[in-house]
């Protein structure tokens, strides 16, 4: 008889879910940080060039399942709704594998007036009390890992020097191949193969300018252009992914703008500036904000190897 | 033409690359932070047995390739092709290249079983299994009371291969080998 239709999620493992949801919200609620819910599905997508959207069909448009609450939280932020946070499902197309599962279980909050070192701090702290033996993580630049294993600074090389490593390295590249800019994903081949296994318990902090997303941008102690941004990794996988967040309207309409020129290039859907957002990220307190997958979390303090192991059923079944 | 998109790949999956079958072995799904999504495969060509690391574009396709495998009972050689009967029932005979059985001929033994994989419905590759049982058939006399350990001497097996074994063993006697590694295992009581 087919056991198909039953989860093959263990029981100690619903336990420990629940457990860790009333540790967030505990965490939250003793530093009076407010929860809040937003809409799923949305009118508007993200144009990040490397995100698919998952579109639903709406009687008289194409609605959006979010990729993560970000643009609605920081409406509410620019409305003035002070530090939030949520836990909410997100959706990402084609994103399925071993860490990755396309409706996962994102956390994420924001903290007007706090700094990015804060932050990072805030995050240890939730760690250390949602998990047993968490370790402390250092904070290591992008620069520093990138020089360690693979012997060049990563903002300066150029694109012949990147393509060297990756073949001194008999890495395949045969994805990239007509790809528009090379170093950027020649970048990220690099660091997601040679780098990032090996990172455990550690803050990368200070990424390329080219991997800002819509974090704020500024020197670093080498003179170099860096996005401020950081991301927790435990056994070789992201875990959480923080921005001093970008609040300029002008530099934030050239960074969508230059999204969709990527995804136009590619041959992907060019996504329409979701204006409401734009106007509400110039608008809101200067802040910072991190996103934290749950599920990933969960699989760490279970020791589980896979995600859907973690993940009541997966959208496949 | 049945085709497979990255998001399909999984471990034991047959597909061409480069005009070859091939096994996928490993898939994993990789998202940089802000990057473009790949999946990092390594395949195993099942013509040569060389295994391949590949990385493809997620959403990109390979063309299925249409293997199977099948336990088949080796019959005889006619000194170009090698035949082999399926076990199924069905009793249906099928001729292997040398290409196809060059690796597995040192262990081939009439009527044992061996793995034959067909591509399109024509055998590609004939491995044995992992352990064979084969008798030796030339070898230095045998040194009475050197069971215990000690040294080794080439031994020629009935169907060509040869392995080192044990100074004790004789002519005539049956053992077996790991075909993995080319290794003598025991001597088989007969």
């Amino acid at each position: 008889m087919s056991t198909d239709w039953l989860s093959v999620v263990s029981h100690e493992t619903l336990v420990r879910r629940a457990t860790l949801l009333r540790d967030v919200r505990d965490f939250f609620a003793e530093r009076n940080i407010l929860e809040v819910t937003t809409p799923t599905l949305g009118s508007a997508g993200v144009s990040d060039a490397h995100i698919e959207n998952i579109t639903v069909p709406l009687p008289n448009s194409t609605g959006y399942l979010q990729t993560s609450p970000e643009y609605a939280m920081k409406r509410l932020l620019a409305g003035g709704s002070g530090a939030i946070y949520q836990i909410a499902p997100a959706y990402r197309g084609g994103e399925s594998g071993r860490r990755h599962s396309i409706e996962f279980t994102m956390l994420e909050w924001y903290r007007p007036g706090l700094s990015l070192l804060a932050l990072i701090a805030e995050v240890q702290q939730l760690l250390d009390e949602s998990t047993d033996g968490m370790p402390q993580c250092p904070i290591v630049s992008y620069r520093q890992l990138f020089e360690e294993h693979c012997g060049v600074n990563p903002h300066q090389a150029s694109v012949a020097t990147l393509f060297q490593i990756i073949q001194d390295h008999a890495i395949n590249a045969d994805h990239l191949s007509d790809e528009q800019d090379n170093a950027v994903g020649y970048l990220d081949l690099l660091f997601s193969v040679l780098v990032e296994p090996k990172l455990d318990a550690v803050v990368v902090t200070e990424f390329p300018a080219c991997q800002a997303a819509l974090a704020k941008t500024g020197l670093d102690t080498a003179g170099d252009m860096v996005a401020q941004r950081f991301e927790f990794f435990l056994d070789g996988l992201e875990l959480a992914n923080g921005y001093d967040e970008l609040d300029e309207e002008a530099e934030i309409r050239s960074r969508f703008a230059s999204n969709n020129k990527i995804r136009q290039q590619r041959g992907t859907e060019v996504i329409p500036i979701d204006e409401r957002a734009v106007i509400a990220m110039s608008k809101m307190p200067p802040c910072v904000g991190v996103a934290l997958g749950l599920d990933r979390l969960l699989m760490r303090i279970v020791g589980a190897r896979d995600i859907s192991k973690v993940i009541n059923f997966s959208t496949d079944r | 033409m049945a085709t497979y998109s990255t998001n399909e790949f999984k471990s034991g999956l047959k597909v061409i690359l480069e005009g070859d079958p091939c096994n996928i072995v490993e898939n994993e799904f990789v998202k940089p932070g802000k990057g473009q999504a790949f999946n990092r495969v390594r395949l195993k060509n099942l013509k040569t047995g060389r295994v391949w690391e590949r990385t493809f574009k997620s959403g990109e396709s390979l063309e299925a390739a249409d293997v199977m495998e099948f336990d088949m009972e080796y019959l005889y050689s006619d000194g170009e092709y090698w035949h082999f009967m399926k076990t199924d029932g069905s009793y249906e005979q099928l001729a292997a290249d040398k290409a196809s059985v060059e690796e597995c001929v040192p262990w081939l033994k009439e009527t044992d079983k061996y793995i034959v994989t067909l591509w399109n419905e024509s055998p590609i590759v004939v491995s044995p299994p992992n352990f064979v049982e084969l008798e030796i058939a030339e070898t230095d006399p045998g040194l009475k009371g050197d069971t215990a350990q000690g040294g080794s001497k080439p031994a020629t097996l009935s169907t060509g291969a040869v392995v080192k074994v044990p100074l004790f063993l004789n002519v005539g006697e049956i053992i077996r080998v790991d075909t993995r590694t080319g290794e003598y295992q025991n001597r088989v009581k007969s």
